[in-house]
């Protein structure tokens, strides 16, 4: 992806030739955006505590809807395991909308889009590293929430630790695509807080993290099949709970990665969009 | 709740409004202004895509789950979500106020202004009611509409408790408004308390239907009493009289609560004066 200077094709003045080689330079920027996403995000205490809580309790408080109502399983599965894979994908939902996806807006909050516009940083990577720092950021969310799955009786049932592989990296794969997708339309839509918190719920409702997308009606469940998320999910449930092999979730893995591949190009787009309206109007905060 | 700093220095022209006329201005301007910036912040249809689609996806979640194996369920969560949009907005619109205006910047010309606190507070917390109302309305159509849920509401016992709960999350709301001005991470202490509520506040389920160790806990929370209450009330024409085991406690939350919301705003108003500065930085 071109950088502003570079887009304007002023000169080759303004060729990165001080710079390190042109993946190095990527991963560099990359493994930086990462750390200092972290580092900011770690910064207050109550943040440390209250993001690894909220995924926590609200498996406690679905768990205890599902005992209830008298269920014991769910489309086959135990219900503690069924909901546990499914925090998984919820978890990555929300780090995927308030890492990558909230990335430029971060940015434009924080005062610091002109800079990374004006920059030789690629955007792909300044995404990808909000990314990669919301996987780490969300780590403690996985491993709370998979010990209380596990203390309540979520018990595993993997039969191919490759597939298990496949089935993540297509979620982290689908996690980054869409993050990609969201952070240039946030931007655009200039209201990133409202829709981020919008899209919170659409999120959890249509990935099947909390009951089998089977049951969803035939309009929402077309919309469901529109998310990397809701397929890559599938495959981890598949994998994880029901001793599926990499032969039998491969097709729903490629699924996955297709939308993802979807997303992509939605992000590249909006991307663009952002850059044109940043020089149409003159001004990088795109206020 | 103590007016604001005496304005020596402001002087009062005649014929300007004093006493409760500049509360109830005060009021209305601070309503008018807090709606006109939720709106002009999301405009009109992100406001309402906020406000209307919501409650719509949390009873899709619920509904999804219950199904109809478990209508009682259903339509008790039905009721209990309606209601816990004004928790809610009592965690998050209220329970922000102070910090927001801090962030704004507007917090000291607030504190300065020379009428009572609780005028310009209750004005910015009636936006809040709005929108909880805004949003509760939603859920009950859709739960008739969609899923079939029946009301058969008993008017009074419905009334008395809807009174009874809001004053508690009015009271909630000032105490966490104070906490969150101390902590100045507001928004980060709703995230943090807000699950909790869910899982003790009998939203989705009553809290009766709790194992042992939360239940006792959620048992001293207004919350669980209120939900079970409104539900019983609208769903299940219950009495004033049948409703006592809940309304009992709920009004003692109802007078402790406000009281001790005045005090921890009285709290946090010293330690600003202490301080020195408004912003408490």
């Amino acid at each position: 992806m071109m950088n502003a200077e570079w887009g304007t094709r002023s000169g080759a003045a303004m060729a990165p030739v001080s710079f390190s080689g042109r993946y190095r330079h990527f991963w560099s920027v990359l493994v930086t955006t990462a750390r200092g996403f972290v580092a900011r995000s770690n910064a207050y205490l109550i943040d440390v505590i209250r993001w690894p809580v909220f995924p926590l309790v609200f498996y406690a408080a679905m768990r205890l809807t599902y005992s209830v109502s008298g269920q014991q399983t769910v489309a086959g599965l135990d219900v503690a395991a069924f909901l546990l894979v499914g925090m998984f994908a919820f978890i990555t939902w929300s780090g995927t909308i308030w890492s990558s996806g909230y990335a430029i807006e971060y940015e434009r909050s924080e005062g610091t889009i002109a800079a990374l516009f004006l920059s030789p940083a690629s955007r792909v990577a300044t995404i990808a590293g909000y990314g990669l720092g919301g996987f780490v950021w969300m780590a403690p969310s996985f491993v709370t929430v998979a010990i209380l799955g596990v203390a309540t009786g979520a018990r595993f049932n993997v039969a191919d630790p490759l597939a298990v592989l496949g089935a993540i990296l297509a979620l982290l794969v689908g996690s980054l695509a869409t993050g990609f997708a969201l952070a240039g339309i946030f931007i655009l839509s200039r209201r990133a807080n409202l829709l981020a918190n919008f899209l919170q719920r659409p999120g959890e409702l249509l990935s099947g993290a909390l009951f089998p997308r089977e049951s969803l009606p035939a309009p929402l469940h077309a919309l469901s099949n529109c998310l990397p998320v809701s397929h890559a999910l599938d495959a981890l449930r598949a994998s994880t709970l029901g001793a599926a092999t990499l032969r039998d979730t491969l097709p729903t893995i490629a699924l996955a990665l297709a939308v993802a591949a979807v997303y992509a190009v939605v992000g590249a787009l909006s991307l663009r969009k952002v850059e044109y309206a940043a020089k149409h109007s003159g001004d990088l905060d795109l206020y | 709740m103590r007016p604001s700093t005496p304005a020596i220095s402001i002087s009062t022209k005649v014929g300007e409004r004093v006493g409760p006329g500049l509360a109830l201005g005060a009021l209305a301007a601070s309503y008018r202004a807090m709606l006109a910036e939720r709106l002009g912040h999301g405009g009109l249809l992100g406001y309402f895509a906020t406000w209307v689609a919501l409650p719509l996806f949390q009873i899709g979640i619920v509904a999804l789950i219950y199904g109809d194996n478990r209508r009682d369920l259903l339509n008790y969560a039905v009721v209990a979500l309606a209601a816990s949009s004004s928790i809610f907005s009592t965690i998050y619109f209220v329970g922000e106020i102070l910090d927001r205006e801090r962030v704004k910047g507007t917090l000291i010309g607030l504190f300065l202004a020379p009428c009572p606190r609780l005028s310009w507070l209750t004005g910015f917390a009636l936006v809040g009611v709005f929108e909880a109302a805004l949003s509760a309305a939603v859920a009950l159509i859709f739960g008739y509409v969609a899923l079939g849920v029946r009301f058969d509401p008993s008017w009074s016992a419905l009334a008395l408790t809807l009174a009874l709960f809001l004053m508690s999350l009015w009271g909630i709301g000032i105490i966490f408004s104070a906490i969150g001005l101390y902590l100045k991470k507001t928004n980060s202490f709703s995230n943090l308390v807000s699950p909790f509520l869910t899982l003790l506040g009998g939203v989705y389920y009553p809290v009766a239907l709790l194992p042992d160790p939360l239940r006792w806990v959620a048992r001293v929370l207004p919350l669980g009493y209120g939900m079970q209450a409104l539900a019983d009330a609208a769903l299940g024409r219950a009495s004033i009289a049948e409703l006592a085991p809940q309304l009992l406690p709920l009004a003692g939350f109802a007078v402790a609560l406000p009281l001790a919301g005045i005090l921890a705003f009285g709290w946090i108003e010293r330690a600003v004066r202490l301080r020195g500065e408004l912003d408490l930085y």
